[in-house]
Formats: structure tokens, sequence, C-alpha cells
């Protein structure tokens, strides 16, 4: 990973355009896909996508090769859609937005049984992580769905691993408790 | 022994946190306690379902599958770079040593040419000597050749001689030598002026 990071610090000072684009065409995607699980809109997430990769372009100079080059982007969509959220007047609106875009995703080719109670704990259980703290809920992204290591989560949000251990337990504990008070067996 | 408090705690924490220690006291404790083995599949469970939930909530909205990208980045190619530095500052070189030896292949010509320049003044000014001289022979030719068509020259070989056979060939010998010397002179100019 530290090669890694290295060849595409090298890459960078030697010839930046075509590290940038490199870095475009190879996790363009896979910020969007994140950006989406934080934001639960197509349009926003292409917003804050673009977003990335034009803040990843003009401190590009300042990549120092201490982290992965997708670290790198995650840490600058952490701070992109923390923004985004911060501006958002209230946590009730944001709420509002998520049932919305939940109730419009494409449904799936199973039975409607199947899909009600799919749909039906796929959505209470993005409510129970939509209920943690800003910053366990990220670590739940990093995690589950990014599957970053500790010292990745750690890298990312700037804190020890010691921290990303004790928050992502934390939030393990409260999601355990809040899927059993909605009856969700996990 | 472990108590099943501290393997709750050990429980709340990701499998991929858990130190190798936490891993053996969980692993010892949960051979003996069914209810904490139940609390560890009700935690493994809640993993893969949020992981699940993550994935399929991207998947529902539309959004592509992530594909690798065909392209990777490679190592920069630093070798170019260096010869391209290496190859303009031949290139200087070459310039200064090409500009140097102009330089002073221009001053060596010069310096012919100045030699050459002096050379030909002193020519020319011996030319002009020459020439000179050749015009005051051509004068003293001239007034002889009038003396001897007065015939005085005539009269004297006659008197000296006393044959006109005698005196005749006394002249042509008189004007022969006249004739080597002027064409001595018009040789040697000849010759400058060949110069």
């Amino acid at each position: 990973m530290r090669e890694d990071n290295n060849i595409f610090q090298e890459a960078l000072k030697a010839d930046p355009q075509t590290a940038l684009s490199w870095l475009y065409s190879t996790f363009s995607s896979r910020v969007y896909r994140a950006a989406f699980l934080y934001l639960h809109s197509t349009v926003d997430a292409e917003d804050i996508c673009h977003e990335v990769f034009t803040t990843a372009m003009e401190n590009a100079y300042a990549y120092r090769g201490e982290a992965g080059p997708y670290t790198w982007l995650y840490s600058i969509l952490r701070n992109k859609v923390g923004k985004l959220l911060a501006q958002r007047k209230t946590a009730r609106q944001h709420q509002q937005a998520v049932a919305r875009k939940l109730s419009e995703t494409r449904l799936l080719d199973n039975t409607p049984e199947d899909l009600a109670c799919e749909t039906e704990t796929r959505t209470a259980v993005q409510q129970a992580v939509s209920m943690l703290p800003d910053d366990m809920q990220a670590l739940v992204h990093m995690r589950y769905f990014e599957e970053f290591t500790g010292d990745q989560m750690a890298s990312v949000l700037g804190i020890t691993h010691a921290r990303v251990r004790s928050r992502l337990s934390e939030a393990r504990a409260l999601l355990r408790s809040i899927m059993i008070s909605k009856e969700i067996q996990p | 022994m472990s108590t099943c408090e501290q393997i709750q705690k050990i429980l709340t924490v990701h499998e991929q946190d858990r130190t190798e220690q936490e891993r053996e006291i969980l692993q010892a404790h949960l051979a003996t306690c069914p209810l904490c083995a139940h609390e560890e599949k009700v935690y493994n469970g809640l993993d893969s379902l949020l992981a699940a939930t993550m994935k399929k909530e991207v998947s529902a909205a539309g959004i592509p599958p992530l594909i690798p990208p065909q392209s990777s980045l490679t190592q920069p190619n630093i070798n170019a770079r260096q010869a391209t530095t290496w190859l303009a500052i031949a290139a200087s070189v070459i310039f200064v040593i090409g500009a140097a030896g102009s330089a002073y292949m221009i001053g060596n010509t010069r310096a012919e040419l100045r030699h050459l320049r002096t050379q030909l003044l002193q020519s020319q000014n011996r030319c002009a000597k020459l020439e000179s001289l050749v015009a005051s022979k051509d004068k003293e030719l001239t007034a002889l050749a009038k003396h001897i068509a007065n015939g005085p020259v005539r009269r004297v070989s006659y008197n000296i001689f006393t044959s006109n056979k005698e005196a005749d060939q006394s002249l042509k010998t008189a004007a022969s030598l006249w004739g080597y010397h002027i064409r001595q002179l018009k040789g040697e100019r000849h010759d400058f002026d060949q110069f």
C-alpha cells in the first residue's frame, strides 16, 4: 500500500495530468457510491463527487503519500459531506429526504413479500444508522461499505486507531440496541 | 476465567479490531457459555446485515456495480525525464564548444586577413616604385630612340667604324641592349602583377 502511495506521489510530480486522470478513472465511481451512501441522493452524490475531484486536483501538490490515494479522496469526501449536512437546516429535513429517496428506490426482481420484507429491513437499518452521531455513521460506512482498515479510518477522520476501535465499538452496541427496539432480527 | 460482562465488551469490538489476546479469551469463553455464543451470533448477523444493506442501497438506486479500471498507474518514467535533461546539457555543451571553436577560427582568419592586407600594401608600394621606374626608363628609351632617329649616333658610329655596315651593326647592338634592359624591367613588373 505504501508503495502504491509512493508511485502515485511520484506520478503526481512527474506528470500531474496523467496521475489525476488515472485517479479520476480509477476512483470516481467508488467516490460516487460512497457519496450516495451518505447523502441518499444521486444528484447530491454527483455534485459532491465533482467537488471532491476538483479539490483533489487543486490540492494535489499537498499530497504527501501518507495515506493511499482513495483514503485521501475519502477524507476530502468526508469533509465535503460534513459541510453539506451541516448546511441542511435540521436533521428532520435530512430524514425526510432519506425517506423520500428510499421510497423512490428501484424495485428488485423478487416476490412482493420478499421485496416488502427486504425493503422494510433495509429502511429500518438505514434509519438506525442515520440515528447515530456523525462520526459513528462515518465509521460504519467506512467499515461495512468501504471495508477500510482501522488505520485507514483513523487517517480519514484524523484520530487514533484506539479511538476508531472505541467509537466503532460504541456504534455497534448502539445499533444492536436500536435494532432490538425495532424488532429487527440481525 | 473471564466474566460474561468482559466478554460482552469484547463482542462489541469489531472482529478486525480485536487483539490476539482478546480473540483467545473470547474463543475460550464462547466454548463454555451458550448465552455469549448467542450474543456473538447476533453481532455477526449485525455485521452481515449492515454490509448487505449498504451494498443493496447503492444497487437499488440504479448505480452500476463497481468495475475495476483497466489501466493501472505505473511508475513514472523518471529515466525519460533524466534523459531529456542530459540531452539538453549535452546540446548546451556542444553549442558552447562549437561557439568557442568558431570564435577561434574567426580570430585566426582575421589575423590571416590582416597579414595578407599588410603584404598587399607592401606589394602595392613596391609596384608603384617599379611603375615609376618603368615610366622613367620609357622616357629615356623614347628620348634615345629620337636621338637615334635624328642620326647623331649613326654619324658618330660611322665616324668610329668608317663603314655603314659596321655603324648599323653597332646601332643594332645598342638597340638590343636597351631592348633587353626594358624587357627585364617589364618582366619584373609582369612578375609583380602576377603576384
